[in-house]
């Protein structure tokens, strides 16, 4: 008899129904919950308790206070790498603008739009690092592509200096984290508006709804648990720049103007083995993510209200 | 931290997230300990391991030495036969962080592949064995008073000099000519005229191009007589009125399209890309890049490429190095480790590295018979040429200040230096920020 029937055939008959299969929802999440605590709870409670030491490269601690948060206060680079992180996290917004803009026009019938839709996605599902490769050789000031494209069509009248100006760097970044992710938005909303039923749009059309009325009063709130969706995933999938700033600006970009709180916190604790400061780091990390996941969060549940 | 791997193997970008990872677990498993000494075997060691730097192309040949040292090839005397051996490779600053983590988790790696300057970080905690007590004078006396003197740290000898490289100049010989330019420059202003007269007087579209990270910029300072540390190494000695003039002049030659942008921007591969495309004068880099360059460039060869030295012959010295790891290793292990280490070391494994890769190697001897290999002269034209210009380069070579803080500073250096070129700052301003910098790292 498996663990179900054993629930069904009153083996516990002092447990409700609701109680067991409380029970037995508990033993279901179990395996999840396990690796979720051990490999998330854990490391995040031994990350705060280890900001408040200095750790020795055999792992001895020495409690330190807050030493190490007030070190945020002298460190030149940090609040930099804050607003760069907060400035690449408003790239998941701008890549969701633009991809539900390509959703709807690549939810028209039109030939080849299944050519258009597989090259919009590619760019998501190519590694990281040959992106950032591609990318630098590209955003070159003399001899890229795109300098030239400038030029050629007036657009600049000087090279821009995308990699070597700190006015610049950054921008570089934001540029292919939007490039890099739009096209797995586009998919994702295109599902959801083709999830739309097509009477609601025949009913608005009947009743004189313009494009624009259709698309603000039926596509956009109808949208809203899909683009909460990307909104989450796209927080996760923001810190894979660590491996594009990394490649295109190894050095954090001129005056560290391209540095963002993880790499920073990566060179912090592993090329100057400050595991106590790259903790604290770690920590103010934690709090811009949860910031953003409550934001997609409330976002989702707006939908169901 | 140091780059140039003795190939042109990898990256440094290409590794970061996967080390971040290896990282993480650090937390998790910082609890878990082991107390087997290690015992066992006939030589005393049922197990010991090897991290070795960006050698994963040398599998055959650290199998080899596996074999050695467990089959009693001499140098090793001890029977080692039960004695397993598990080598792993990390590429670029991957390892620093699997060290950490293998150390943390008290399965610390017994003989560890330590690069640059990056073993003094350890060093300083003790992590490292004193190896003066297993060498033997005979043994010492194969490795040159430098390199050794590079690889001991607060009186101790921490380890065994494995490979060494120094900055050298490479000059593409047809834009010299070119530009009728028969002297190599020798001072910092002579290289920057240079530059200048390559540009002007040939088709380069460049005259200079040099690697930046991990001191490698600062042949241009110690040819002028300025250090990175005082004497006591406690604090920043660098911010000069000289030192602004030479950053001035960098961002002069930047802004005239003298020097390319990449310089700043890059890291190793996009400058000997530069050199390599053949439109640049002048590269400033270690000799191991020769290869390298020679990847990216055609028209390389024995005649059209020339290796001299790099301004005021003040190149930076650096070394690879064999450390023993103390913490959780048993004396047994140590023994094995050491034997090990003998074996890689001995002349028939040193000329082996040698006839592989584009360093130099830590045994003198074998490197200067290779050397004087008609053959291998014959064969390797380019080596060569690296190998004659080594015993100039000694006489004049520097290193990197031998701190724990040693790669924050490169880092500081290399951005403000950077900043400078590029015209993100005024040259007193980067110097000042750097000086606040290497201090504030300094203090701790």
């Amino acid at each position: 008899m498996n663990i179900t029937e054993s629930f069904k055939h009153r083996e516990w008959p002092d447990l409700s129904r609701k109680g067991r299969v409380t029970i037995l929802a508990w033993i279901a999440a179990l395996p999840a919950l396990t690796v979720i605590v051990l490999y998330r709870i854990i490391p995040i409670l031994y990350n705060f308790y280890l900001s408040f030491n200095e750790m020795s490269y055999t792992g001895e601690l020495t409690f330190v206070g807050l030493s190490n948060y007030r070190n945020l206060l002298h460190d030149p680079v940090f609040l930099r790498s804050l607003a760069n992180t907060f400035a690449l996290m408003a790239t998941i917004p701008v890549g969701i603008a633009v991809a539900l803009g390509l959703a709807i026009l690549l939810n028209q019938k039109f030939p080849g739009r299944n050519v258009f839709r597989s090259a919009i996605f590619l760019p998501y599902i190519i590694m990281m690092v040959g992106i950032g490769v591609i990318w630098q050789y590209m955003f070159q000031t003399d001899a890229g592509v795109i300098n030239y494209l400038l030029l050629q069509t007036g657009l600049v009248s000087d090279p821009i200096r995308w990699l070597s100006s700190s006015r610049w760097a950054l921008i570089s970044v934001l540029i292919v984290q939007v490039w890099k992710t739009v096209g797995f938005y586009m998919i994702i909303l295109l599902a959801g508006i083709q999830m739309i039923p097509t009477q609601v749009y025949e009913v608005a059309r009947i009743d004189g709804a313009s494009r624009w009325q259709r698309f603000r009063h039926i596509t956009l709130p109808l949208l809203r648990p899909t683009i909460g969706v990307c909104f989450l995933v796209g927080i996760v999938t923001t810190y894979r720049a660590f491996d594009l700033i990394m490649v295109m600006m190894p050095q954090g970009g001129p005056n560290h103007s391209a540095e963002i709180l993880l790499t920073w916190m990566y060179k912090q604790a592993f090329s100057y083995g400050e595991f106590g400061y790259g903790a604290v780091l770690t920590m103010v990390m934690y709090v811009v993510v949860l910031l953003m996941v409550f934001a997609g969060w409330k976002l989702q549940r707006r939908s169901f209200e | 931290m140091t780059e140039d791997s003795p190939t042109n193997l990898t990256r440094r970008q290409y590794a970061k997230l996967s080390a971040a990872l290896t990282a993480g677990a650090v937390g998790t498993a910082g609890c878990l300990g082991d107390d087997d000494d290690g015992s066992g075997g006939e030589g005393g060691a049922e197990s010991i391991s090897l991290l070795t730097w960006n050698l994963e192309f040398l599998e055959d040949s650290i199998e080899g030495w596996i074999d050695d040292f467990q089959n009693t090839e001499p140098p090793v005397e001890a029977d080692y036969s039960d004695t397993d051996v598990e080598w792993v490779d990390r590429m670029d600053d991957q390892i620093l962080s699997y060290y950490q983590s293998q150390l943390q988790t008290d399965d610390p790696v017994t003989v560890f592949d330590t690069l640059g300057m990056s073993f003094t970080r350890f060093a300083e905690e003790g992590i490292f064995v004193d190896l003066e007590e297993y060498a033997s004078s005979d043994f010492m006396s194969k490795f040159g008073d430098e390199s050794l003197e590079y690889a001991t740290f607060d009186g101790d000898l921490v380890r065994m000099p494995f490979y060494q490289n120094a900055g050298a100049t490479y000059i593409n010989t047809e834009l010299f000519e070119e530009a009728g330019i028969d002297e190599y420059p020798y001072s910092v202003d002579e290289f920057f005229d240079t530059a200048e007269r390559i540009v002007d007087e040939s088709d380069a579209d460049y005259g200079l191009t040099t690697l930046t990270f991990d001191y490698r910029i600062w042949p241009f300072f110690w040819a002028e007589g300025i250090d990175v540390l005082n004497e006591s190494d406690d604090a920043a000695a660098f911010n000069t009125s000289r030192a602004a003039e030479i950053l001035e002049r960098f961002h002069e030659l930047t802004e005239d399209g003298v020097i390319p942008e990449v310089t700043w921007t890059g890291f190793v591969e996009e400058q000997a890309q530069q050199f390599g495309a053949g439109d640049t004068g002048m590269f400033i880099a270690p000799l191991s890049n020769v290869r390298r360059v020679q990847g990216y460039g055609d028209w390389i060869d024995e005649e059209t490429l020339e290796l001299t030295l790099p301004p005021g012959n003040r190149g930076n010295y650096e070394a690879n190095g064999l450390c023993i790891t103390e913490p959780n290793t048993s004396e047994a292990e140590r023994e094995a480790a050491w034997d090990l280490i003998r074996s890689i070391l001995s002349d028939k494994w040193q000329e082996d590295f040698l006839r592989n890769t584009t360093v130099m190697a830590g045994n003198l001897d074998v490197q200067e018979e290779l050397s004087n290999d008609e053959e291998f002269r014959e064969n390797n034209p380019l080596l060569a040429m690296a190998y004659d210009l080594w015993p100039e380069l000694e006489e004049g070579y520097v290193m990197a200040p031998s701190v724990p803080e040693a790669s924050e500073i490169a880092d500081i250096l290399d951005s403000e230096v950077s900043n400078a070129a590029l015209g993100e700052k005024e040259p007193e301003d980067a110097l000042d920020d750097a000086e606040d910098r290497v201090n504030d790292a300094l203090s701790g």
